[in-house]
Order: structure tokens, then C-alpha cells, then sequence
């Protein structure tokens, strides 16, 4: 009887046991109030509390109020820093100036800046950022006009004022200073604009999904925090929460609380009319506060629409291209495949060539010693090896068990030329790679194929007559040579029995 | 700690289930079972809670066919595979030697207890 195909596990726990047992331990431990008695001197403790305690009442009688007087006077160091600091500012106000009189005409009216191309370093104040920028450039860029000229334009200058602006070239550090300051602050505005224009789609993002998501609270939340400017104006204005969502997320056109605003606004007018200008002036800053906050979700969303449109077509993109890799691999694998089937097949039909050629070199010389015994002439030692030597090729494209070899060439010398031939065929017949081949020995010794329902007598010539009767049913169709020669080797083989 | 036998034998069994499939594959499953039905060579478990701890029982199914790939035939006769008139003849099939597939399967379950108790007393430990 098997064993039985199971597994069993068995896990104890036995750790548990001694923990719990010295938590429980513990716990008694705790639930324990312990008294212990300390015998100790207090004696100079008692003197020690007396002297703090009359050393309190002595702070507590002094008056601790801290005067501090500041005055406004400036003087030493300070004063000197305060010059400098005044001086710096005169500086960078020279240097503004300086900076609008860039594109006037050289030697025009105002007489156009002078300056030498070392006189970069020297610009301070509002240029401060931009002057190691400056002295970089004018490095690179110190006497060639016509690059500055180029350079100014790109910048968006005119052509006028680029001109300008090369005529200044013999104070060309000036220039210099002036073309790179405004590419910094251009780079600056740049990337400050795109920092923005990113937090707006961000935001604009979340909103749109926790839409998508049902989150009421967090798209309120979101839009709140979006376009809380915009709220705050609507407020000023005393228009409704819910109005000027609805107008800011594109539900409506028109802001329906707006006249109701227009007449507070009037009436504010008529209550103080000192101020209407500045009221007006309110009024239209708040309304534009709210319309910008329109504008900048309707570019938002259309700026994410594209976004996602562009984001579809690249990842169509892609998968388009993963799928032509998927058939390239299937149709590669396809082809391997092939060629490997291709590959097996010639294996299989060269070794059936070996073998036919095999089988029919050893037919020959078969016929041909069986023609020298009848006749009487007998066969020569040369034909018996012969003999052997293709009975030798043929076990081997059979791959014959060498026993059963050894056997079939004992055979031979015996004489016994019927049976050897009788193992060759079997061999043949027992092939491997023999598939389709036809028994040419035994079709072309074979007198007679009967007809359906008649008795077929097969004989092997040559070898002691053995029959082997096989019925076949009445009104078979099938190939009755081939259910002839199965029924013979079910029954124990038609060749072994004639080698018996 | 009372919670690491059963952790570990859920574990254990999983990865056990596994290399039940993976040597039932090897030894030549989904093998041919009655109706030319495929009997694939897997595992199931059974895990219990006891009053010290749990236990598992990792049971091979098909048994047949485990006992087949571990244990091998003996010479048998079997019908005919073709279809025909004949087909209620038998031959001799000569058996099988086995695998020892299913052994295969307690050796290596033999080290993996061992490897897994040590990792998930070291957790709880930790």
C-alpha cells in the first residue's frame, strides 16, 4: 500500500505560556504598594529652606523694573553705513536713468550714455542681480557691435533702437549691462511665468477630478483655494458665493447678482458722492479680479485639454508601435519555428533515405544468395560478408539493439538466411523514422491481396511458409494489406513467427 | 505570540501549494485521467487551531496520480488507445518507474519550516 501523499504540519505555541506567566508575575508586582521606611538627618535641609526662604522675602522687597532708553542718534559705524547706504541709492537711481536713455541716438539731445566697458561692475540697486550676469556678457560680447546689434533685437527691440544701441557701442560696457539686465529680468519673468502657469494647471487638475469623483467638498475646497481673490472681490461687491462660481466655471455667461451690485454700488455713490471716483475705481478692480479668475479657468482647462489630447496621441502612439514590436516577435517566432519543423523534417527524411538505401543494397544481395542456392552454385565467403555488412547498415539506421544484431549475424553464418532476413525487415519495419515507407521485400513476394471477406494468406518468401489468417468484416473498405499485416503483429508478429 | 504558528503555516502552506505544482509539473503533470481528463498535480490546505497552536495538512491531489509519479506501476493491462472494433482488446503496458516526486515535495517543505519559523519569530521578537 503507498504512503499517503499529505503533509502534516504541527505548530505549538509553548513560548506563550512562560511569558504569560511572568507577566502575571509582574502584574502582582505592580498591584503591590510597598512602604519603605528611610531614617535620615533633616537638620541642615530645615536650615537650607530657612536661608532660601529669606532670601526670597529679600527679591521680593527689591524693585526689579528694567529701564531701557533708545535714542535716535546715529553715530560711528552706523553713521557710516547709513552714507554708504545713501550713496548706493543715489547710484542706482543714476543707473536707471542711465538705462532709459538706451536707444537714443549717440550725441543726441540727451547726449546717450558714455560709459567704459569696466563700468558694469559699478552697477548696484535695481541691476544688482544682473551685473554678474553683465560682466560675463560684455566679456563675450565687448566691441562687437553688429552681435549686440543682433542681440537687441532678438530681445525685442526695434531695429531703431538696436541701431541706437550698436551707435553707443563706444560706451559699450554700458550697453552690455543694459542688454544683459533685461536678459535677466526676461529670464526671470519667464521662469517666474511658468511657475505660475504650472500652479494654475495643478490646481486646476485636482478640481477637475475631485469633480470627477463626486468630492463636492474637496472641489469646493479647491476652487476656493484657486480663485480665493476672486471671492474676496465678489464679496466686496456683495455678490453671491454660489453666482460667482457658476460664473467662473463657465455654468453661465452673466454674473446674475451683477445688478443687484451695480445698484448697491450706485447707491454707495449717491451716499458719498466725495468719492465717487474711488468707488468706481473699486468697483472695476473687483469686477476684474473676478473676470480674470473666469478667464484663467476657461485657458486652464483648455491648456489641460490639450494636455490629455496630446498625452492620447502619445500613448496611442506607443501602443501602436508595441503592437508592430508584438508582431515582428510573433512573426519571428513563427519563423523559427519553421525553420526548426523544416529542420526536423530533412533529419527525419534524410535517415529514411539511409535506411531505404540500406534495405534495399541488403535486398539485393538477399535475392541474389537466394538465387545461388536455388541454382545450386552456393554463396561465396565474400557474399556472406557482404550479407553481413548490410545487415550491419541496416541495424544501425534502425538503431537495433546489438544483442538482437549479434543474433541476426550468427544467423547468417549458420545459414539460416531467411530468418536473418526476417530480423532485417522487422527492423526496417520497427523503424523510428520510417513513417510512410512500404514494405517492398514482402509487397513484392506477396502472390495475391484477397478480396473483402475472403481469407489473405500472406507469405514471406523464402522462409518456411507460415499463414496467418485474418477475417476482415464484410463490406470493409479500409486497406486490407495494412489490416492484414497489424492484425499479424497483434497476434505476436508475422516475422517473429516465421523465424520460429 | 500566540499568533506565530498559524501566521507561519499560512505562509508554509502557500509557499508549499507551490512547490506542490512545480514538481507536479515536472513529473509530467496534468496527466491523462479517466475520459482523457486532465488531473493536474497540486495541493490543498487545511489549516486548524488548536488549543496549543494550529496544524496543516497539505494533502497532494490527485493522490492517484501523486502516487503514480512517486511510486511508479506496476505491469497492467490497459485497453486500446485506437477507436475500432478492436478497441476492447488490451495490451501489457509494461508500468512506470517513479519519480519520487511527492518526496521531493516533503524535503524540501522539511527545510522551508524551518527557514519560515525562524523569520516569523524573529518579527515578533523585533
Amino acid at each position: 500500500m503507498a504512503e499517503q501523499v499529505r503533509i502534516d504540519l504541527i505548530a505549538e505555541d509553548k513560548a506563550s505560556d512562560v511569558i504569560d506567566d511572568v507577566a502575571d508575575a509582574v502584574d502582582d508586582l505592580q498591584r503591590l504598594e510597598p512602604e519603605v521606611q528611610v531614617g535620615a538627618d533633616t537638620a541642615d535641609a530645615i536650615h537650607g529652606l530657612a536661608d532660601v526662604k529669606s532670601e526670597a522675602a529679600e527679591l521680593d522687597g527689591t524693585d526689579s523694573t528694567i529701564t531701557a532708553t533708545l535714542t535716535n542718534q546715529v553715530s560711528g559705524p552706523l553713521a557710516d553705513i547709513f552714507a554708504d547706504l545713501d550713496k548706493l541709492q543715489t547710484r542706482a537711481k543714476e543707473a536707471g536713468d542711465k538705462l532709459n536713455d538706451v536707444g537714443r541716438e549717440a550725441g543726441g539731445p540727451s547726449g546717450g550714455p558714455r560709459l567704459a566697458g569696466n563700468a558694469v561692475a559699478d552697477l548696484t540697486g535695481p541691476l544688482g542681480d544682473a551685473s554678474g550676469a553683465a560682466s560675463d556678457f560684455g566679456g563675450v560680447m565687448d566691441g562687437v557691435s553688429d552681435i549686440a546689434e543682433k542681440t537687441a533685437i532678438k530681445l525685442g527691440l526695434s531695429e531703431d533702437a538696436a541701431a541706437g544701441l550698436a551707435g553707443t557701442l563706444g560706451g559699450v560696457g554700458f550697453l552690455i549691462a543694459g542688454v544683459a539686465a533685461a536678459w535677466s529680468y526676461f529670464s526671470q519673468k519667464s521662469a517666474e511665468a511658468a511657475a505660475k502657469q504650472k500652479e494654475i494647471l495643478d490646481n486646476q487638475r485636482k478640481l477637475n477630478d475631485a469633480l470627477k469623483t463626486g468630492d463636492v467638498a474637496k472641489a469646493a475646497q479647491q476652487i476656493v483655494d484657486s480663485y480665493g481673490d476672486a471671492f474676496d472681490a465678489a464679496d466686496k461687491l456683495k455678490l453671491g458665493v454660489d453666482d460667482v462660481t457658476r460664473y467662473i466655471t463657465g455654468q453661465t455667461d452673466v454674473i446674475p447678482g451683477m445688478t443687484q451690485a451695480i445698484g448697491w454700488l450706485n447707491d454707495q455713490i449717491a451716499a458719498n458722492s466725495s468719492n465717487v471716483v474711488t468707488l468706481t475705481q473699486d468697483f472695476n478692480d473687483n469686477r476684474d479680479a473676478i473676470e480674470d479668475a473666469r478667464r484663467q479657468y476657461l485657458d486652464a482647462n483648455g491648456a489641460l485639454a490639450t494636455q490629455d489630447q496630446r498625452l492620447a496621441d502619445v500613448t496611442g502612439g506607443l501602443d501602436r508601435f508595441a503592437d508592430k514590436t508584438d508582431d515582428g516577435a510573433k512573426a519571428q517566432d513563427r519563423l523559427k519555428q519553421a525553420t526548426d519543423d523544416s529542420s526536423a523534417a530533412m533529419d527525419e527524411l534524410r535517415g529514411k533515405l539511409n535506411m531505404d538505401q540500406a534495405m534495399n543494397n541488403l535486398e539485393t544481395s538477399f535475392t541474389t544468395a537466394f538465387d545461388n542456392i536455388q541454382s545450386g552454385a552456393g554463396n561465396t565467403a565474400d557474399d556472406v560478408l557482404n550479407i553481413k555488412s548490410q545487415i550491419l547498415d541496416v541495424a544501425e539506421s534502425a538503431h537495433a539493439n546489438p544483442i538482437e544484431v549479434a543474433s541476426t549475424l550468427q544467423k547468417v553464418d549458420q545459414g539460416d538466411l531467411a530468418g536473418a532476413k526476417a530480423d532485417a525487415e522487422r527492423w526496417y519495419q520497427n523503424n523510428p523514422v520510417q513513417l510512410t515507407a512500404q514494405l517492398k521485400l514482402l509487397r513484392q513476394q506477396l502472390a495475391w491481396v484477397g478480396a473483402p471477406g475472403q481469407a489473405i494468406t500472406v507469405t514471406a518468401a523464402g522462409a518456411p511458409v507460415v499463414n496467418v489468417t485474418q477475417y476482415v468484416p464484410r463490406g470493409f473498405r479500409g486497406d486490407v494489406l495494412a489490416q492484414a499485416r497489424a492484425a499479424a503483429r497483434r497476434s505476436g508478429g508475422l516475422y517473429m513467427r516465421a523465424a520460429r | 505570540m500566540r499568533a506565530v504558528p498559524r501566521s507561519v503555516l499560512i505562509v508554509v502552506a502557500k509557499t508549499l501549494k507551490d512547490i506542490a505544482a512545480e514538481e507536479g509539473a515536472k513529473a509530467g503533470g496534468p496527466l491523462q485521467g479517466k475520459k482523457k481528463r486532465a488531473m493536474r498535480l497540486k495541493a490543498y490546505d487545511d489549516i486548524r487551531d488548536t488549543d496549543k497552536g494550529a496544524t496543516c495538512r497539505i494533502q497532494g491531489v490527485n493522490p492517484a496520480g501523486w502516487v503514480w509519479v512517486t511510486d511508479g506501476t506496476r505491469p497492467h493491462d490497459i485497453r486500446r488507445r485506437k477507436k475500432g472494433p478492436m478497441r476492447k482488446m488490451t495490451v501489457r503496458h509494461p508500468g512506470t518507474r517513479g519519480q519520487q516526486s511527492w518526496r521531493r515535495v516533503e524535503s524540501r517543505a522539511s527545510q522551508l519550516m524551518i527557514v519560515a519559523f525562524d523569520a516569523e519569530v524573529q518579527k515578533v521578537i523585533r
